[in-house]
């Protein structure tokens, strides 16, 4: 997959911007606060149909003007395709799709195929338990619409048993119902239990590929699931066996839950750990092998995307050379080209000067107070 | 002068200007549900202009309906009697009660045309978070009605919700002693429905209920 123009009016701080960015590598350098990620949003944007950052849709409007607009040609499977959005300060978003309106989420979501690595990722390495339970919620939610549904379920029944158990505690109500919200959180969580297993396994064996790739070799990846159960010893495989487990985690649980007021096992308790050399990346690992891990996982979706579609992904890299010898810099280079077409960006083109002779497709646009200036390479 | 209702709206300032009588009318209009600010603004304007007749019919219905309507002894469906139409027409059959959450549940199923048998309205669903529990809906009713006038089926119809599930289980957990046949609606495919269009959790509901033809 590869993204033959971008055009953007009225986006970020972009007026006007036009690239036709080339089929390998394609850097954005410049100074900070210029709009290098602003680009990366775009593009983003346009796949996900969610922002990168914590923002509206509204803010992508253009200080002062009524309406931003991404204008981008692709191509998929080999045919070009056309996406037109049009996001108005104040109302509904737009998108036409090859000159068709479409406004079926469904749809839009992933018609570009992106792979999005931030300093954000980091704390998928370095953060809380919810960091990583967030990024398998949403891998999993492209992957299989039934995962999505089920964490949908799961997530109301336990609002709904946390609610219960805790008007018991507080002495207004009784716990007739409990059986039955016990009954559908062990049903939907056994659901996102045998998923996320099975994910994992995919997602392990992707990224210890490129964990390979980006070290040369020479660290053992490994991802081990620690399920939200009290018994981690062995995994089940099969969903009725997760059903027992989480059922028996519960009933063994069930007095603590009563007495403190809040569902204690589940799902929701799920982690994973990182393994670099059998040992915990969170705690030993150094801020580069950290970055590298976080790589890892992020760039696992280039490998397991391919394997859906049978073609790579588009992708994007913010800020990415920090932390990184230069080794893994030129390690990771290899990995994505000319594998993908990557977009990446960085303050400095010293960055890239030990990388001059290892991508053969370059461009260079310099980013400067919203406007692209290409310089070929 | 700024108008700020307490919703945090604020108000063109003109709105400060309309007499008492008429802030109180859409103040209260206000309350009304999916009624908002501007549209109880609007149907407030609208009412005062209307022939003074046609407002006093509105009025009076209001209060009439208020004081007349209450809840069917036996299955809590809406009626001006102590039994509602329904439970009062000799021709229903007794041996089969479907279970609903809201009376509005009762008018679609009879829109059908297609049902013969009675109701029983829960008035809601069991909601731990919106504070509702089983003893807060008319399940208690509902199993003293089944033990002393055992029907020979109870459907539960309650919608296909975390929600309407926990509500049914609950309901067939407390039947099942009683020993009277407890079934679920069953859900799918829309009728007429492309499967292209069908979302996926729909889809699969439909493939795992499938029936021989």
């Amino acid at each position: 997959m590869r993204v033959k123009r971008l055009r953007l009016r009225n986006f970020r701080n972009y007026a006007q911007a036009e690239i036709e960015p080339c089929a390998g590598l394609n850097v954005l350098v410049g100074a900070n606060a210029q709009g290098k990620t602003n680009l990366l949003e775009a593009l983003y944007y346009a796949s996900t149909f969610r922002s990168l950052r914590p923002v509206r849709e509204s803010d992508f409007v253009r200080w002062g003007e009524q309406e931003a607009m991404i204008h981008l040609c692709f191509l998929r499977q080999g045919i070009e395709e056309e996406l037109l959005v049009k996001i108005p300060l104040n109302g509904k978003r737009m998108v036409w799709l090859n000159e068709q309106p479409v406004s079926r989420q469904s749809e839009l979501i992933g018609r570009l195929k992106v792979v999005c690595f931030t300093a954000q990722d980091l704390l998928l390495v370095r953060g809380e338990p919810a960091e990583r339970r967030r990024f398998l919620d949403s891998e999993l939610s492209l992957i299989s619409p039934r995962y999505l549904y089920s964490a949908a379920q799961y997530r109301r029944c336990l609002e709904q048993r946390n609610n219960l158990l805790r008007a018991h505690l507080e002495g207004h109500a009784g716990l007739e119902s409990l059986p039955e919200w016990d009954g559908q959180l062990v049903k939907y969580g056994a659901r996102l239990f045998a998923e996320r297993r099975r994910f994992l396994e995919q997602l392990q064996m992707c990224a210890t590929e490129v964990h390979r790739a980006l070290t040369g070799g020479k660290e053992a990846f490994q991802l081990l699931y620690q399920p939200g159960l009290l018994h981690r010893s062995q995994l089940p495989d099969k969903e009725e066996d997760w059903a027992s487990a989480f059922q028996a985690s519960l009933r063994e649980v069930e007095s603590e839950e009563i007495r403190r007021g809040m569902t204690l096992v589940g799902p929701h308790r799920d982690d994973f750990l990182i393994l670099i050399d059998g040992h915990e990346a969170r705690l030993f690992a150094s801020q580069g092998q950290q970055r590298t891990c976080a790589l890892s996982l992020r760039l696992a979706e280039v490998p397991l995307i391919e394997k859906r579609i049978e073609e790579s992904p588009v992708v994007l890299m913010d800020d990415v050379f920090s932390d990184l010898d230069p080794e893994r810099r030129m390690r990771l280079m290899r990995f994505l080209q000319p594998r993908t077409q990557t977009f990446l960006t960085c303050t400095s083109l010293s960055d890239l000067a030990d990388l001059s002779d290892s991508s053969e497709a370059a461009a260079i646009y310099h980013i400067q107070k919203g406007q692209v200036f290409h310089a070929t390479h | 002068m700024r108008w700020v209702d307490s919703a945090g709206w604020d108000y063109p300032s003109k709105m400060a200007l309309f007499p008492p009588s008429l802030r109180q009318l859409i103040a209260l209009l206000e309350r009304l549900p999916g009624i908002g600010p501007r549209s109880a603004q609007r149907l407030a304007l609208y009412l005062i202009r209307r022939p003074t007749d046609e407002v006093e019919q509105l009025a009076s219905a209001l209060i009439q309906a208020r004081h007349q309507v209450r809840l069917c002894e036996r299955c809590f469906f809406l009626s001006e009697q102590t039994l509602c139409e329904i439970c009062q027409d000799p021709s229903r059959d007794a041996n089969l009660l479907c279970v609903v959450a809201d009376a509005r549940d009762v008018v679609s199923l009879e829109r059908l045309e297609q049902y013969r048998g009675l109701y029983h309205v829960l008035h809601g669903l069991i909601s731990p978070a919106e504070g509702i529990q089983p003893e807060d809906l008319k399940i208690r009713a509902l199993i003293e009605r089944v033990r002393t006038q055992p029907p020979q089926e109870v459907i539960l119809a309650t919608p296909p919700t975390v929600e309407g599930d926990a509500t049914a289980l609950y309901i067939a957990r407390l039947l099942k002693p009683m020993g009277v046949r407890t079934t679920r609606i069953a859900y799918g495919m829309p009728v007429g429905g492309e499967l292209d269009y069908a979302d996926a959790a729909t889809l699969g509901y439909a493939l795992s209920g499938r029936r021989e033809i």
